[in-house]
C-alpha cells in the first residue's frame, strides 16, 4: 500500500489546461474522491495517477518514489474505467487473468488467485461467461476484481456507478466500501456525483475548471465550505446564496439581500462582520439550516410562502422578498400553506458569509 | 401527395439508373448466356453449338494450368499483401499515429494509397521500369552496382512479378479498413490493458487483433472475389506469358477473346470460361449477405411520407 | 481478510530499481519504433523510388546505375508539340478525349447515381429491398464476363471505336457501385433533421434539396473527385473497344509508347507517363482523406 502525493500538477492539451496546479497528499489505506462537474480535470488527474497521461509540469510521489515518466505497467495500480473496459472476447476468468499473465505469474497460482479474488467480489459462479452476456453490475464487479487481482498499491475508479441504475448504485456503493475496507487499500475514486463523494470518501478533493477548491473530509464541505463554489456544488438542495451588503439600524446590524429582506446578524458574528460594512458580501444559508414556525423569536424573518414543493419525505417551501428567493426545508408532515405567513428562524451557527469578490469564506463563528 | 403519385416520382428517379443497369447488366447478361452456346467469332455469327464450350473446357489442358495460375495468384496476393502487409502497415501507422500525430501516419498511408488511383498503364510503367531486364532497370541497376549480371526478372519470376504488383495494390484496402477499425478501438481497451500490464505487442495480441476480426474477415472474403475477377495488371505487364505462366482465369477468357497472340475474337468459348466466374461471384454475394448481415445495412426508412 | 497476497517482484524496491526499470521499458520503445519506421521506410522504398524515378527520369538525359539522374533537360517532352512517330495521333486531342471521358462520367455518376441512392437510402417503398439487394450483386460482378457481350453490343450499335460507346459502357458498369457509395453517405444523415424539416412544411423532395444534399456535399465531392480519376485512368476498355487512333485516350497514347519504344527512350516513356499521371496525381495530393472514404465503401479490383 502507498500514500500517494501530487505536488503542483499540472496537466495541458494544446491551450486547455486540464489540471492547475494542483498539490494534494493522498492518505495511505483511505478513499479519496476526487469530486467536481464534467469537465473538471478529476479524470485527468486520474489518468495521470495511472502514469497514461504524463504531467506537463509537478511531480507525483507514491510513497517516496517519484514516478513521473514511469509507465503504467510498472507503478502497480489498478484500474476500473467507467466503461468497464471488459476485453469483449475474453471470458470473465482470461479478463480477471490478464494482468496476471503478462506478468509471467505461474498458471496454478493465476488460478488460485483469482478464484480468491471472484469469491471477495461474489462472482465465482460466473468465470465462463464473457463480458456481453452479462449485466452491468457483474461486469463492474469483474473490472474490480481485474483492478485488485494484482495487488495494486492503488486502486483507481473512473465514475464506477455512472452506469449503474438507482438501486444498483447504493449497493455497489456499499460493496466497493467494504471491499477497499478488507483490503485496506489506498483508493482513489473519481466522481461527480457529490452522495457517491460523501457516502464512500474519508477526504474529498473538489475540483472546478483544474483548479483545486477544497480538500477536506466530506463532512467538513457541507459545514464549512471554502468558497461559493463549494458550497453551492454541495448539498441538495442546494444552499440559499443570496447578494447581501451590511447594515446597521438602532444598533442592530442586519444582512440586507435586495429590498425586502433582512436577515439579523447573529451575535457571535458581529465582530467579525462589522469590518465589512459596505462591502460586497454573499451570504449563504442551507434550507435544512432554517426552521418555519408561527411564533416569533429573535432572530426571525417573516415571510409569505410563495410556492410549496413536495420532496419526498421533506417539502422544500419558497419564499420571495421582492426579488430575492429563500427557500426553506421542512418536514414533509408539516403543514404549510401557499400564501400563509409564516416565521422563518435561521440556525445562527450554520449561516455562512463569502466574500462577493474573491469568493471566499469569511469566518464568522467563533 | 397521394401514394400513387409518391410512386411515381420514385419511378422517375429512379428511371435512368434503371434504363442504363438493364441495357448494360441485362442484355449483355441473357447474350452471354447465350453467346455461350454458339462458336461465334470475329463475324458475329449466331451458330448454335449445344454444349461444346462447356464440354471443350474440360478438355482443355492449358485450363487447368490455368487454373492452378489462378488458385495461385489469388490466395498469394491475398495472404501475403491484401490481408498480413495490409494489416502491418496499419498497425504500424496506427503506432506512428499514437506517438507522433497524424502527419507521418497519413504520409505513408497516402503513399500506399496512391497506386490505387495511379492509372493502369502508368502503374505498369513504374514497374517495367523497376523490372527492367536492363541494366537501366531499377533492379539491375542495383545489381550492377554491386558487379551482378542482370536478370530477367519478369520472364524468370513471372507468378512472382504479378503477386508482387497487385499487391502492392491491394494491400492498401486492407490498410484502410483495419486502420479506420484499429483507430475506432475505445481508447479506453488500450489504456486498461496498458495498466494491466500489457507492451505494444501484447496490446495487439491480445487487444487489437480480437476486436478487428470481423474487418479482417471482410477484407479476406471480398479480396477473394476481387481478385478473381481481376486481370488489368497481369495483361499490361506479362499478358499472361511467358507461355500461359501468369494466365489467370478471367485473363484466360480477356485473351480467348481479344488477345492478339494466341488466339482471337473465340467469344462463344470466351462466354462459356467467363460463366464460371459468374457463378462464383454470386455465390459469393450470397454469402456476403448472410455472413455479414447486410441487411443491416438495409434498415427501414423512418419516414413513411413520400 | 481473504488470503490473497503473494509476493511480486514489488514497485516498492525503490525509486533506483524503478527508475532502471522504467529506462528498460523506455529503450525497449524506441527499440519498437526504430523497427516499426524501419519496416515502413523499406516497404515504401519501392513505391518512393517509382514514383520518384518517373519524375526524375522525364527530366534527365540518362540515369547511371538505373537510379542516379544525370543532366537536366526537357526533350523528353518534344511529344508536347511534335508527334513521336508519324503513326500517332496529336497528343491533346488524344489528352482532350481523355478529359472527356472523364468529365462524363463524373456527369453520371453525380447525376444518377445521387437520386438513386437517396430514394434507395430513405424512402419506402415496395421494391426497395430488391434493389438494394441488385446493387450489391451487380457491384460485385465480374467485369470481362459482359465485356465480350457488350463487344457486340457496341458493334450492332455501331459504337466500336467510338468514346461515347465506352462512355456509356464504362458509366454502366460504375453505376452499381457509385450507387452503392452514395447510399452510404445518405445513410449517414440523421433521420430528425430530415422529420423537422417535414414538421416544418417542406415536401420530400424539398427536405432533400434542401435539407439533405447540403449535409452530403462531402460525399458528392468525393465521389465526383473518384469519378474523374476513374475515368480518367481507364484502360481496360479503352484498349478493348477503340482501335482508331482518333478515339483513342492517353492509356492508349502510352500504351502505344511502351510497345514502340520501352527500350529504346525511357526519357519518352516515363514523360508521357509523367504526363498522363500529374493531373490524378494534383487531386490526390489535395484529397487524398476524401478518396480514402470512397475506397472503403467500395473499391474493387486488386
Amino acid at each position: 500500500m502507498a500514500n500517494v502525493r501530487l505536488k503542483n500538477l499540472t496537466k495541458t492539451f494544446g491551450s486547455v489546461v486540464a489540471v492547475d496546479n494542483v498539490s494534494l497528499d493522498i492518505p495511505d489505506g483511505k478513499v479519496t474522491v476526487l469530486l467536481g462537474p464534467s469537465g473538471c480535470g478529476k479524470t485527468t488527474l486520474l489518468l495521470m495517477l495511472a502514469g497514461i497521461y504524463q504531467p506537463t509540469h509537478g511531480e507525483v510521489y507514491f510513497d517516496d518514489v517519484m514516478v513521473n515518466g514511469i509507465p503504467p505497467k510498472l507503478r502497480n495500480v489498478g484500474l476500473v474505467f467507467q466503461s468497464y473496459a471488459l476485453y469483449p472476447h475474453m471470458t470473465v476468468f482470461d479478463n480477471i487473468a490478464f494482468p496476471l499473465r503478462l506478468q509471467k505469474v505461474p498458471k496454478d497460482e493465476i488460478r488460485d488467485r483469482v478464484h480468491a479474488i471472484t469469491k471477495v467480489v461474489q462472482i465465482s459462479d460466473l468465470l465462463k461467461r464473457k463480458p456481453g452476456q452479462m449485466s452491468g453490475g457483474q461486469q463492474q464487479r469483474v473490472a474490480l476484481a481485474r483492478a485488485l487481482v494484482k495487488n495494486p498499491d492503488l486502486l483507481l475508479l473512473d465514475e464506477p456507478l455512472s452506469n449503474l441504475d438507482a438501486r444498483l448504485r447504493i449497493e455497489t456503493r456499499v460493496e466497493i466500501k467494504r471491499i477497499q475496507q478488507e483490503f485496506g487499500i489506498t483508493t482513489v475514486l473519481v466522481t461527480h456525483d457529490q452522495v457517491e463523494a460523501v457516502t464512500m470518501a474519508d477526504n474529498v478533493a473538489v475540483l472546478k475548471k483544474g483548479v483545486l477548491q477544497q480538500y477536506s473530509p466530506p463532512e467538513e464541505l457541507l459545514l464549512k465550505p471554502d468558497n461559493i463554489f463549494v458550497a453551492s456544488f454541495m448539498g441538495d438542495p442546494p444552499m440559499n446564496l443570496l447578494d447581501t451588503e451590511l447594515v446597521v439600524r438602532d444598533d442592530r446590524a442586519f444582512f440586507k439581500c435586495g429590498s425586502e429582506l433582512e436577515i439579523p446578524v447573529p451575535p457571535e458574528a458581529r465582530e467579525a462582520v462589522l469590518s465589512r460594512t459596505g462591502k460586497g458580501l454573499v451570504i449563504g444559508i442551507r434550507p435544512e439550516n432554517m426552521s418555519l414556525k408561527e411564533e416569533e423569536g429573535d432572530y426571525a424573518i417573516r415571510g409569505k410562502v410563495f410556492m410549496v414543493e413536495l420532496l419526498g419525505r421533506d417539502k422544500l417551501v419558497d419564499f420571495r422578498f421582492g426579488e430575492v428567493a429563500l427557500r426553506v426545508l421542512v418536514p414533509a408532515d408539516l403543514p404549510v400553506n401557499t400564501g400563509e405567513e409564516l416565521w422563518i428562524h435561521p440556525h445562527q451557527s450554520r449561516i455562512h458569509l463569502f466574500d462577493k469578490e474573491n469568493s471566499e469564506t469569511i469566518p464568522i463563528a467563533v | 401527395m397521394t401514394k400513387k403519385r409518391g410512386h411515381f416520382m420514385i419511378f422517375l428517379l429512379l428511371a435512368p439508373a434503371l434504363l442504363i443497369t438493364l441495357t448494360f447488366y441485362l442484355v449483355p447478361g441473357i447474350l452471354t448466356g447465350a453467346m455461350s452456346f454458339t462458336n461465334m467469332d470475329h463475324r458475329l455469327t449466331w451458330n448454335f453449338v449445344g454444349f461444346s464450350n462447356y464440354v471443350a473446357m474440360f478438355k482443355d489442358t492449358i485450363l487447368s494450368r490455368v487454373f492452378w495460375n489462378t488458385i495461385l495468384y489469388v490466395f498469394g496476393t491475398l495472404l501475403l499483401f491484401n490481408v498480413t502487409f495490409g494489416l502491418l502497415i496499419a498497425l504500424a501507422t496506427s503506432y506512428i499515429a499514437e506517438r507522433h500525430g497524424e502527419k507521418p501516419s497519413l504520409f505513408f498511408r497516402a503513399l500506399w494509397l496512391l497506386p490505387r488511383f495511379t492509372p493502369p498503364i502508368v502503374y505498369g510503367v513504374i514497374w517495367l521500369w523497376i523490372l527492367d531486364p536492363t541494366r537501366n532497370g531499377l533492379l539491375n541497376g542495383v545489381l550492377n552496382w554491386f558487379g551482378q549480371k542482370p536478370v530477367s526478372w519478369i520472364s524468370e519470376f513471372p507468378m512472382a512479378v504479378i503477386v508482387l504488383t497487385n499487391g502492392v495494390i491491394g494491400a492498401s484496402f486492407g490498410m484502410i479498413l483495419f486502420y479506420s477499425a484499429i483507430t475506432s478501438i475505445s481508447r479506453e481497451y488500450n489504456w486498461a490493458a496498458a495498466v494491466d500490464g500489457a507492451g505494444w505487442l501484447h496490446r495487439i495480441r491480445y487487444v487489437t487483433l480480437p476486436l478487428i476480426r470481423w474487418p479482417l474477415l471482410f477484407v479476406t472474403a471480398y479480396q477473394t472475389l476481387s481478385l478473381l475477377t481481376s486481370y488489368e495488371y497481369i495483361l499490361i505487364l506479362t499478358g499472361g506469358g511467358p507461355f500461359y505462366k501468369t494466365t489467370v482465369w478471367s485473363l484466360y477468357a480477356y485473351n480467348e477473346a481479344f488477345g492478339g497472340y494466341y488466339a482471337s475474337y473465340r467469344f462463344g468459348y470466351a462466354t462459356a470460361l467467363t460463366l464460371g466466374l459468374v457463378i462464383v461471384s454470386i455465390i459469393a454475394s450470397v454469402i456476403y449477405w448472410r455472413v455479414f448481415r447486410f441487411r443491416e445495412m438495409m434498415s427501414e426508412p423512418k419516414i413513411e411520407v413520400i | 481478510m481473504p488470503k490473497l497476497k503473494y509476493d511480486l517482484a514489488s514497485s516498492h524496491a525503490g525509486t533506483a530499481t524503478l527508475v532502471h526499470l522504467a529506462k528498460r521499458e523506455a529503450r525497449k520503445e524506441k527499440l519498437l519504433t526504430f523497427f516499426i519506421y524501419s519496416f515502413m521506410i523499406l516497404s515504401s522504398l519501392p513505391l518512393v523510388l517509382g514514383y520518384g524515378w518517373l519524375i526524375l527520369n522525364s527530366f534527365t538525359d540518362k540515369m547511371v546505375y538505373g537510379v542516379v539522374p544525370q543532366g537536366f533537360t526537357i526533350k523528353n517532352f518534344r511529344f508536347l508539340w511534335e508527334l513521336p512517330s508519324r503513326y500517332y495521333p496529336d497528343l491533346w486531342r488524344t489528352t482532350w478525349n481523355t478529359f472527356l471521358l472523364a468529365l462524363g462520367m463524373t456527369a453520371i455518376m453525380i447525376l444518377v447515381a445521387t437520386p438513386t441512392a437517396y430514394v434507395i437510402s430513405r424512402m419506402k417503398f415496395p421494391a426497395r429491398g430488391f434493389l438494394l439487394a441488385m446493387t450489391l450483386i451487380l457491384h460485385s460482378f465480374p467485369g470481362v464476363t459482359l465485356l465480350i457481350s457488350l463487344y457486340y453490343v457496341l458493334r450492332t450499335l455501331n459504337l466500336l471505336n467510338s468514346l461515347v460507346g465506352v462512355f456509356l459502357v464504362k458509366a454502366g458498369l460504375m453505376l452499381p457501385l457509385g450507387i452503392w457509395i452514395m447510399k452510404g453517405f445518405f445513410d449517414g444523415v440523421p433521420w430528425d433533421v430530415e422529420m423537422s424539416g417535414l414538421v416544418d412544411g417542406a415536401t420530400r423532395m424539398q427536405t432533400l434539396i434542401k435539407i439533405v444534399l447540403p449535409q452530403v456535399k462531402p460525399g458528392i465531392a468525393a465521389m465526383a473527385i473518384f469519378s474523374f480519376i476513374n475515368g480518367w485512368s481507364e484502360y481496360i476498355y479503352v484498349i478493348t473497344f477503340i482501335q482508331t487512333k482518333e478515339s483513342w485516350t492517353l492509356s492508349s497514347y502510352v500504351n502505344s509508347i511502351i510497345g514502340d519504344f520501352q527500350f529504346i527512350d525511357y526519357g519518352l516513356l516515363s514523360a508521357t507517363a509523367l504526363f498522363y499521371i500529374a493531373p490524378v496525381l494534383l487531386f490526390f495530393i489535395f484529397t487524398q482523406k476524401y478518396l480514402m472514404a470512397v475506397t472503403v465503401s467500395g473499391s474493387k479490383g486488386g
